[in-house]
């Protein structure tokens, strides 16, 4: 008979370690926060304090490094930003709602202590890539280096554009999670889930977004919440960086199949579903219907969404080589769009499809800029024909299944210039989202002069 | 019955016999044990175990009393002098040791030796001021604390007493009782004669009306209430354990976290602002939303957490699982901090400084 005699010291050690084993797992050792761009134990947050010695013992990632239990630090009474204790025990309060347009300053926006360059909390802020969508994703050079100086961007030109925060922050009222004093990245943003996807481009498991809807959640990390889910209709657009291939990050056309994307459409639209007003521009954004099909009927969604073209287009690389395979092709909302701040008006990217816009847009309804924009996957008369850049005649006028014959140029067009130099009629009057154009509307252009119904009665213009 | 102190009482010459035990003393013992209305006499043994008559036996003053003495009330030593040694389960809690007690990450774990309180070892060490509070003959003063932090001199206990009277002199250690103390009535400056009355008349177990006086209270804490461990938590698990007071919001000097308040009141001020802009204590977790991250505390049956307790209404026992519905799962200093002293920065129960909030996330569910 074999005897195992056990020592008691072991079983003491074994009870005791299993024990600590539950205090971590009832502690989630692996949980999301650790899994976060905050709470990465080498890049995480760690702030450096001015004037107080930096945060004690605590390590990268800790909670401290933004939540003051005792809005105290070292003892001292309060200390050390703002004067006073701030809420959810943050060391400087999350928003001043009195700030409503740009530019920001750190001390607006609790997330800028550390998101705003030079002058951040953050230790080693310069090795922080927090760039634009342009270039993180797009390829591109240059751009802000950070979150504030992508918010800041009005400062470069009277035509750039902002996410405006306070109107965020004002709508965001509505959801469950978000507080009076929630700061407004929150509503895009889980502070304690948020992911490095700097780092991982083409990997939507490290997205760093959640739903307005479902804070406690990342968004774009499971199946069916990524691009993928349009069943084949996103199309990559071109990546503007030296290695080739497509967004994000260069992805082989071949293997870019909409999985390495976190559906932006779904995301932007938990806000962007509903008309929501714009404190920047003093008017209503329209509700933007991405999801209805029905081609050029009045109910029918937006084109650039998944209701379908209708009519020829003419359209560069790489949608070009996929028209016959699909014809209606979804886009991303970051396709286009910057989610923070932009050089253009509209958050419109500063550069799309592989390559930098060519001009500014300047959300002026009387010129042709939007061209910039549709001109990197639309072909203008300079793609189609070598004809001038951002000149739009023959898609207009000479294409097989142009909207409007070319003749009675002055129905439409300003006066000016000779047969086929006619001055440009600015892009917005007929294009934009939700926009259809029929006897009656766009109606009449500020010069007096009534569009006229396109060829075939109605068109979706977008 | 031996009494137990400082070790194995083998080691104590008054095991013998009550030798110098004066009658009149042990008539007054003896009455107030008797005393009605009390619960119990939590030190047990020969009077001679803590008292000399005259500080010398045999002419001389043995090795094993304190080396300052003669001390008050005929004492045989200070409180470092009973209470530090290494726990085995005895009758003495030891909230300090010479050598470093058994901790490992929470203090709650198989094979620890701290108490509840935690231990002033670490606090005692050099360029530890952190680990705990700096109690005047244990430690050196704080190097860089001159004051508690948070000391607003407004909060009295039950019997109107107010820590250093309001106004804490700068570099005034704080001692284990009286003026500058924790445990006992701060109206007495010694903490002998601050205490008086709580080793012999002290009550075990449910204290749910603690009166004013230093014997009524939980652990001799003046006006405190709580559910004494007989054990003081030396094994500590779901089911047995101390079961702190706590209240919701509304002031209540009977709450465990009412004690730290009167030297860092201004630790845990909410003010106007609406939304927490201090950790709260004193909060029932219950009052969260219905999808509330905090409602998993414990788990899906939300057990008691020894490595991070919650406080409630009701102390006559200690509670195995914590209702949601009310009154069982209120936040308190002790839920992150050791009274005494821990192992790790700012006394707390868990490494908060060295980890990604572990301790935090037995609350902040969703933040692991």
């Amino acid at each position: 008979m074999i005897v195992f005699k056990i020592d008691r010291h072991f079983l003491r050690r074994v009870a005791a370690q299993a024990l600590a084993l539950l205090f971590l797992a009832s502690a989630g050792y692996a949980g999301p926060y650790r899994e976060s761009a905050h709470g990465d134990g080498d890049e995480g947050v760690h702030r450096l304090v001015p004037g107080v010695s930096s945060p004690g013992p605590y390590i990268t990632g800790n909670c401290a490094h933004c939540h003051e239990q005792h809005a105290s630090m070292g003892g001292q009474e309060p200390v050390p930003q703002n004067g006073g204790p701030s809420p959810f025990a943050l060391f400087a309060p999350p928003f001043d709602s009195a700030r409503r347009f740009a530019p920001y300053q750190m001390e607006d926006v609790f997330c800028f202590y550390c998101h705003s360059g030079a002058s951040s909390l953050q230790r080693s802020a310069s090795l922080m890539e927090n760039y634009d969508y342009s270039r993180n994703f797009g390829g591109l050079t240059g751009g802000p280096n950070n979150v504030l100086e992508a918010f800041n961007q009005p400062l470069a030109g009277l035509s750039a554009s902002y996410h405006n925060l306070y109107d965020i922050w004002n709508h965001s009222q509505r959801f469950n999670f978000f507080k009076s004093n929630s700061t407004p990245c929150s509503a895009c943003h889980n502070a304690h889930r948020a992911r490095q996807n700097r780092e991982h481009p083409q990997d939507p498991g490290f997205t760093a977004i959640s739903l307005p809807t479902d804070h406690e959640s990342l968004w774009g990390d499971d199946a069916g919440e990524t691009m993928a889910a349009y069943n084949g209709e996103y199309e990559h657009p071109l990546y503007a960086g030296p290695s080739g291939g497509r967004e994000p990050a260069g992805v082989g056309a071949a293997l870019a199949n909409g999985s390495q994307v976190p559906d932006y459409n779904r995301f932007c639209l938990d806000c962007h579903a509903e008309q929501v007003y714009s404190s920047t521009l003093s008017r209503q954004i329209p509700r933007i219907d991405w999801t209805t099909t029905g081609g050029d009927t009045y109910s029918a969604g937006d084109k650039h969404g998944r209701n379908s073209y209708t009519n020829e287009i003419l359209v560069q690389a790489p949608f070009d080589s996929a028209m016959g395979q699909n014809r209606g092709f979804v886009l991303s909302c970051l396709d286009c769009h910057e989610p923070h701040g932009a050089p253009n008006a509209y958050l419109i990217r500063r550069g799309v499809n592989g390559s930098a816009l060519m001009g500014q847009v300047t959300g002026r309804a009387a010129d042709n800029t939007m061209g910039y924009l549709c001109r990197q996957c639309h072909k203008d008369d300079d793609a189609q024909y070598g004809g001038a850049v951002n000149s739009w005649r023959f898609v207009h006028h000479d294409s097989q299944e142009a909207p409007y014959t070319a003749m009675r140029c002055a129905t439409c067009h300003p006066m000016g210039g000779g047969r086929g130099t006619q001055p440009p009629i600015g892009c917005g009057y007929c294009h934009g989202h939700g926009m259809t154009i029929d006897a009656t509307t766009p109606g009449t252009l500020p010069s007096g002069q009534t569009i006229p119904a396109p060829n075939g009665g109605a068109r979706k213009t977008f | 019955m031996k009494p137990e102190l400082i070790g194995s009482s083998r080691d104590l010459p008054f095991s013998r016999g009550p030798k110098t035990c004066n009658f009149l003393l042990l008539l007054f013992l003896l009455s107030l044990v008797s005393a009605p209305g009390m619960v119990w006499s939590a030190v047990r043994g020969h009077c001679s175990s803590c008292h000399t008559m005259h500080h010398s036996q045999d002419g001389r003053a043995l090795s094993q009393w304190g080396e300052d003495g003669p001390y008050q009330a005929l004492l045989t030593t200070d409180c470092a002098g009973c209470h530090m040694g290494v726990n085995s389960g005895g009758e003495t809690p030891f909230v300090i040791s010479a050598t470093e007690p058994s901790y490992q990450m929470t203090g709650t774990e198989a094979g620890t030796n701290t108490l509840a309180g935690g231990n002033f070892f670490w606090v005692a060490s050099t360029g530890m001021d952190s680990r705990g509070h700096n109690v005047e003959g244990l430690t050196a003063p704080d190097s860089s604390l001159p004051s508690p932090p948070g000391f607003d001199g407004s909060q009295a206990a039950a019997d109107g007493s107010i820590p250093a009277g309001g106004s804490w002199p700068n570099g005034r250690q704080v001692g284990c009782a009286g003026t500058y103390g924790c445990h006992g009535t701060h109206n007495e400056t010694h903490p002998v004669a601050a205490v008086k009355g709580g080793h012999h008349q002290g009550r075990g177990g449910a204290i749910t009306s603690p009166g004013s006086e230093p014997a009524g209270g939980y652990r001799m804490l003046v006006g405190i209430a709580g559910y004494e461990d007989p054990q003081w938590e030396f094994n500590v698990n779901a089911s047995s354990h101390n079961q702190y007071k706590g209240a919701d919001g509304t002031r209540d000097d009977s709450t465990i976290s009412s004690l730290c308040i009167r030297c860092h009141g201004k630790f845990h001020d909410q003010g106007s602002i609406g939304r927490w802009i201090r950790h709260p204590v004193d909060y029932d977790m219950a009052n969260s939303a219905a999808d509330s991250e905090v409602r998993g505390y414990g788990g899906d049956t939300n057990q008691y957490q020894p490595a991070v307790p919650v406080a409630s209404f009701d102390v006559s026992r200690p509670l195995n699982q914590v209702n949601m519905q009310g009154g069982e799962a209120i936040v308190t200093c002790l839920s992150c901090h050791r009274a005494h002293g821990s192992p790790y920065d700012k006394m707390m129960r868990f490494n908060y400084a060295g980890s990604l909030g572990d301790g935090c996330i037995v609350c902040h569910t969703s933040k692991d």
